[in-house]
């Protein structure tokens, strides 16, 4: 063997021998420490071990529904229902701004000096009887016109002659023709109200004329929630809670809904519209007038409650639902925390 | 989980260190620092720790992992086209280290100018302790192949050697 291979040799030995110049203690510390999994590393590893396409979707889903949930029930009406309703407020409010829909008539009645006239309120009944065919109509309105040019003896004539057919029937009508106006008629009917009230010439004094103003009202067809409300505003008893003004009628109804009711809905109290009002900040809001403080008003689907506080007192009302109407369930009447009304119909 | 996979993980590797971290040495002498590719290579065969059939293969698994990290480090560098740092002056002056350290020191640097399948082939079989037929399934190569590196390296070697001992007696003589 040549010297030079014997040296490599030798070089080769010493380099086999050698001691490691980094301990085994060492390595391993600074692979643990780079292998050793982080927070976020653990929660890697286990969704991909634990996650497949199938509960990605599922979870995606059951977020997507939890979120529109939430969204949902933090809105201020009920779902679909609510569009349908929404769609004929805005009806509404085009009629109502236009005032086509409320018509306010007047026909001024002496009780005791003006005797009725039979003949004529045979007549009405005749015509009551026979609505189906126009003629009526006509003699209808020449009565009318007779009440308002002559003199106050005309007014002797009831207002139930006041028979008014909401549209033109056609002498002709289909069938579908009859079933639109069937409901037209029943929806009119159901909100046309007559109010009575004394006149203002008599407020504060003796009634030596003792005349009374009728009025009537026509309210355009309501949706769920207003028919709710109107139920409820149609309680009898809130005519004793609510404030009258110094005419005799009662002051301005305003509600402080909170957003639980659309500011647009359309509702009264003997005649009066109701001025709804989201919130306190609302310019026709005076916190110096009573008002209505709505603390809750809820639509379920058989039962409608109200809970409001006017003045010192407290009210709470609930309605169940008959067939396709609304009937008085409960009232509930607190003055100062005194009970003073609590009945169940 | 991990835990338990890191304890078995070095378990194997505890008694191959020596000779992996000798071959780390050798092997990357100049290209880069061995604590990185050790590091490095433990790191990959850890993350592919399922793929290892035989257990008591997991030497020649580690060292083929460090050879393609190797390869692929010169790569990048070519592609780069950094120039290649000078070997000699990557590591502290031989002169410091006692008489050994400098011979083991010599040989390195010697071997680093070898072809890299020759250098690989002797470090393997003179250093690392692997026998003919493990190489060949390291190198994926036959037998003769292995053998002819191994020769021709040598002799290579030896005269890098020689001429690098020549070049330090002249270096001492001048008292450079």
């Amino acid at each position: 063997m040549k010297q030079e291979d014997k040296y490599i040799d030798h070089l080769f030995e010493s380099a086999r021998e050698e001691t490691p110049q980094i301990s085994f203690e060492e390595v391993a510390e600074v692979f643990s420490n780079t292998t050793s999994p982080t927070l976020l590393g653990l929660a890697k590893g286990w969704f991909w071990r634990n996650i497949n396409l199938n509960s990605f979707l599922f979870i995606s889903a059951t977020t997507l529904a939890i979120m529109s949930f939430f969204l949902f029930s933090s809105s201020n009406h009920p779902t679909k229902k609510t569009l349908d309703e929404n769609l004929i407020v805005t009806n509404q409010i085009k009629g109502s701004s236009s005032n086509e829909n409320i018509n306010l008539k007047t026909i001024e009645k002496p009780t005791n000096i003006l005797l009725p006239k039979e003949s004529n309120v045979s007549k009405a009944k005749n015509i009551k009887t026979s609505s189906s065919s126009p003629k009526p109509k006509i003699e209808f309105q020449k009565i009318n016109k007779n009440i308002i040019s002559e003199s106050p003896i005309l007014l002797s004539i009831s207002p139930e002659l006041k028979l008014e057919i909401p549209f033109n029937i056609s002498l002709t009508p289909s069938f579908k023709n009859i079933e639109k106006e069937e409901f037209i008629l029943n929806e009119e009917s159901k909100y046309e109200t007559i109010e009575e009230s004394f006149s203002p010439w008599v407020v504060g004094h003796a009634s030596e004329m003792p005349w009374k103003i009728k009025r009537q009202t026509k309210i355009p067809i309501l949706n769920e929630t207003e028919r709710v409300l109107q139920k409820f505003m149609d309680t009898k008893y809130l005519e004793q809670i609510f404030d009258k003004g110094e005419n005799g009628y009662f002051k301005p109804l305003k509600i402080l809904t909170y957003y639980s009711l659309n500011e647009n809905y359309f509702t009264h109290f003997k005649g009066e519209r109701i001025r709804l009002m989201n919130e306190k900040i609302s310019p026709d809001f005076d916190p110096n007038e009573p008002f209505i403080d709505v603390e809750k008003f809820k639509i379920k689907k058989t039962k409608a409650y109200f809970t409001f506080t006017y003045k010192d007192y407290f009210v709470q009302m609930q309605l169940r639902k008959v067939g396709e109407g609304w009937k008085r369930h409960k009232l509930k009447v607190k003055k100062n925390k005194e009970v003073k009304v609590n009945m169940t119909f | 989980m991990t835990s338990k996979k890191q304890k078995h993980f070095l378990k194997l590797y505890q008694p191959v260190h020596a000779r992996f971290e000798k071959f780390c040495r050798a092997r990357t002498f100049g290209d880069m620092p061995y604590e990185d590719l050790i590091n490095e290579s433990l790191l990959i065969a850890f993350k592919k720790m399922e793929e290892i059939k035989n257990e008591k293969a997991f030497l020649s698994y580690l060292i083929g992992i460090s050879t393609r990290i190797l390869a692929n480090s010169k790569r990048k560098k070519k592609a780069i086209n950094v120039a290649e740092p000078a070997i000699f002056n990557q590591h502290p002056d031989p002169s410091n280290f006692i008489e050994k350290q400098f011979e083991i020191e010599l040989l390195y640097q010697s071997l680093a100018k070898l072809p890299e399948l020759q250098k690989e082939a002797i470090i393997l079989f003179e250093i690392t302790g692997f026998s003919i037929k493990e190489i060949m399934k390291i190198q994926k190569s036959g037998e003769s192949a292995v053998k002819q590196r191994l020769a021709r390296g040598r002799k290579e070697l030896a005269k890098i050697i020689k001429h690098q001992m020549e070049f330090k007696l002249i270096e001492n003589e001048t008292g450079r």
